[in-house]
């Protein structure tokens, strides 16, 4: 007796075109990573942060409306904090741009460089699943006996990975701009902060999608899920540990390209330059109290120092540097008072030709930088893409 | 003749310095086709050129009337495959599976899902559908192979190996399933073996592969008939007695293992054997007509090879 009961029926219906089995391959990749519980807490995690983001955005928001509830019951326990709302209030009529734009874009930076470490730890989970997995199992041979071309594949696959990075880092960054914008006091908001927003678009779009090569690279490296992990491990944390071998202070300044070997150095000057956020920082300068003091600047100072530590660290390296020999040079204080009215004048003119010497020195130094940057990224992610090229080229 | 649904015209492989493929050029109808040949004959690689899942080194290859360099993708939407190899997606339910295999095929979902139970009902899979794949036995992996080679209901399908593996029952189900899609549902099949009999069993033409080249292409029927004049006879007892008999006419006969007593008889049909038990009262159980002829087609093609 046999056990078929199922008769065999023709299937009459009309085929979904490619995308919608490229969506397929992504989907399945994604679904399957998801249901790894590391992966799923990370996401989870990612989301929770998405939320304080949006706390402490309303929080701000609520700083600059003086007819907020916050401002309210602020003014009732401390009645100087209303004048100070009522100021931030004035200045935000005054100049939105600035007094909105700017704080929510240097927050962004924030943000976009805080949630850049879950990404990387969720795709440590994920990248010995991407391809090696299929490679291992001899999955690879049911795709390309299937209507899917090895591109179509690869896209797919691609596909996953930007979607699983859209979950820990591009999804909670706009969903919180959005959510804050929402609950900010005026519609305006949405217009006034922009900025952050296409700066978070450029800095994470621009990551994700080099990642997402890199990624496809690693895992086409081999079929031993141990082996892909090490290297993506050795990818990462060398290139870490050997961002120090070239940092400024390093002795051996002829290691500086060494920096570049780091794929987190690298995108991490593909965000100051999207962000800039030590530029915004001085703007922020602009605005001081009545007692002195400059709330809004000294208030984001330390997100704005953990982003662009390295440019504090050029610029206090080359200052040191150029003020050396000068302090070294004998100073001529004069003695009659017309002498010494001369040589304070000419003390000035010298420390402002010391900060212009600075300022290009920092500058030559940022644009060598980012070009060195530039070029690292577009070398790891064409390495990638050959490795890619060279596995899939005969199968 | 129908339009063949396989066409390939001096297609060859290299791998390295061998030639896996050597100019292999044939036209086949649709039915239900025998691929045999030795271990390492090239039978997986002409398979595998055909599915592009190997690129060509020469020549080219059509199916179902397209060229397979050209439009690949749109080939294999209507060309079901069961490799030889266990090949899984880890970590995935035997329905899940399917109805993912269904939908790289272009179903959608909700037809996909359906379309996917039914084939693994078709297949004779009960609730192991509902465990991870990695975990299936050798017989359950055959079934869930050929499920997910059907489930997008191809025109034509190719199953490499389906019977390794199994036990003489699933062996036999695999085999009626197979037969029932070319019989009963006109869905051309491809059966690359070495295992003669169950070749011999369901298929209705033959391409013999060795050395990477095509050495037979011919229906079955028309094999069988070159190796006339051989039969074997079942016969109760007597066996020796049978044998001396049939000698005694100039014939050469032997007693196999199996008690039946083979005889080459030379004639075109039974005919003149009948006439010859008739006229000496032999009443034979049962006489079998032209048997292993295909395995003496197979030796034949090989001996002529080398």
């Amino acid at each position: 007796m046999t056990l078929i009961e199922q008769p065999y029926r023709h299937w009459l219906g009309e085929h979904q075109g490619i995308w919608a089995r490229r969506r397929v391959i992504a989907q399945t990749t994604l679904e399957a990573w998801l249901a790894a519980p590391w992966i799923k807490r990370t996401v989870f995690g990612c989301w929770t942060a998405c939320l304080g983001m949006v706390a402490l955005l309303f929080i701000l928001s609520q700083f600059v409306d003086s007819k907020s509830a916050l401002a309210e019951w602020l003014g009732q326990e401390n009645p100087s904090t209303l004048l100070l709302i009522g100021m931030l209030e004035g200045w935000l009529k005054q100049d939105p741009e600035l007094v909105a734009g700017v704080p929510w874009a240097l927050l962004f930076g924030f943000y976009s460089f805080a949630l850049f470490w879950p990404t990387l730890l969720v795709l440590t989970m994920a990248i010995p699943r991407v391809i090696s997995r299929d490679l291992a199992t001899r999955a690879i041979v049911i795709y390309q006996a299937k209507a899917v071309s090895k591109w179509d594949y690869l896209m797919g696959k691609a596909g996953a990975l930007l979607g699983l990075m859209a979950l820990t880092w591009l999804g909670p960054l706009v969903v919180a701009w959005f959510a804050s914008n929402l609950m900010a006091p005026t519609w305006t908001f949405f217009w006034h902060t922009r900025g952050a927003l296409g700066s978070l678009l450029v800095f994470v779009g621009f990551s994700i999608v080099f990642l997402t090569i890199l990624a496809l690279g690693l895992s086409s490296v081999s079929a031993k899920e141990k082996a892909v992990t090490t290297t993506w491990l050795c990818v990462w944390l060398l290139g870490w540990g050997l961002e120090g071998l070239g940092s400024v202070d390093s002795h051996n300044e002829g290691a500086g390209w060494l920096r570049h070997l780091s794929f987190r150095y690298n995108l991490s000057q593909v965000q100051r330059r999207a962000f800039d956020p030590t530029e915004k920082l001085q703007r922020l300068r602009e605005f001081k109290s009545p007692d002195g003091t400059r709330p809004l600047s000294e208030g984001l100072m330390p997100f704005t120092r953990i982003q662009d530590l390295e440019g504090y660290e050029i610029e206090r390296h080359v200052r040191r540097r150029l003020r050396s020999p000068r302090e070294a040079m004998p100073h001529d204080h004069g003695d009659e008072p017309g002498e010494a009215a001369a040589a304070q004048q000419r003390r000035e003119r010298e420390e402002q030709a010391l900060q212009n010497q600075v300022r290009a020195e920092v500058s030559r130094l940022r644009a060598s930088r980012w070009n060195g940057a530039l070029t690292g990224l577009v070398m790891m992610a064409g390495v990638s893409a050959l490795i890619v090229w060279v596995r899939f080229r005969k199968s | 003749m129908s339009q063949p649904v396989i066409e390939s015209e001096a297609i060859t492989k290299l791998y390295g310095t061998q030639r896996a493929l050597d100019q292999v050029s044939v036209r086949v109808p649709p039915g239900a086709i025998g691929l045999l040949g030795p271990n390492g004959a090239g039978k997986t690689t002409f398979i595998k050129c055909l599915l592009q899942l190997q690129p060509l080194d020469g020549g080219r290859a059509a199916l179902l009337g397209r060229d397979v360099t050209r439009e690949g993708r749109e080939i294999r939407k209507r060309v079901g495959y069961a490799p030889e190899q266990d090949c899984h997606i880890p970590g995935m339910l035997g329905c899940e599976y399917v109805t993912y295999c269904a939908q790289l095929n272009g179903l959608p979902y909700y037809d996909a899902r359906q379309r996917a139970h039914e084939m693994l009902d078709f297949v004779g899979m009960g609730q192991e559908r509902y465990r991870a794949v990695d975990t299936y036995s050798t017989g359950m992996k055959q079934r869930i192979k050929l499920a997910q080679a059907i489930v997008h209901d191809p025109e034509i399908v190719f199953l490499d190996e389906p019977t390794n593996g199994l036990d003489p029952a699933g062996r036999e189900q695999i085999l009626e399933l197979v037969q029932s899609l070319w019989v009963r549902h006109g869905m051309t099949v491809v059966l690359s073996s070495h295992l003669l009999h169950d070749v011999d069993r369901i298929c209705d033409q033959i391409l013999i592969i060795a050395r990477g080249r095509l050495l037979v292409h011919d229906t079955l029927q028309n094999l069988k008939s070159r190796r006339v004049g051989v039969a074997e006879v079942v016969v109760m007892s007597g066996q020796a007695a049978l044998k001396e008999l049939l000698e005694t006419q100039g014939m050469r006969a032997e007693v196999l293992s199996n008690g039946h007593v083979r005889v080459e008889h030379g004639g075109a049909d039974l005919t003149p054997l009948l006439g010859l038990f008739r006229r000496h009262q032999v009443r034979p159980l049962e006489i079998i007509p032209s048997p292993n002829a295909l395995e003496e087609v197979f030796l034949q093609a090989l001996s002529e090879a080398v």
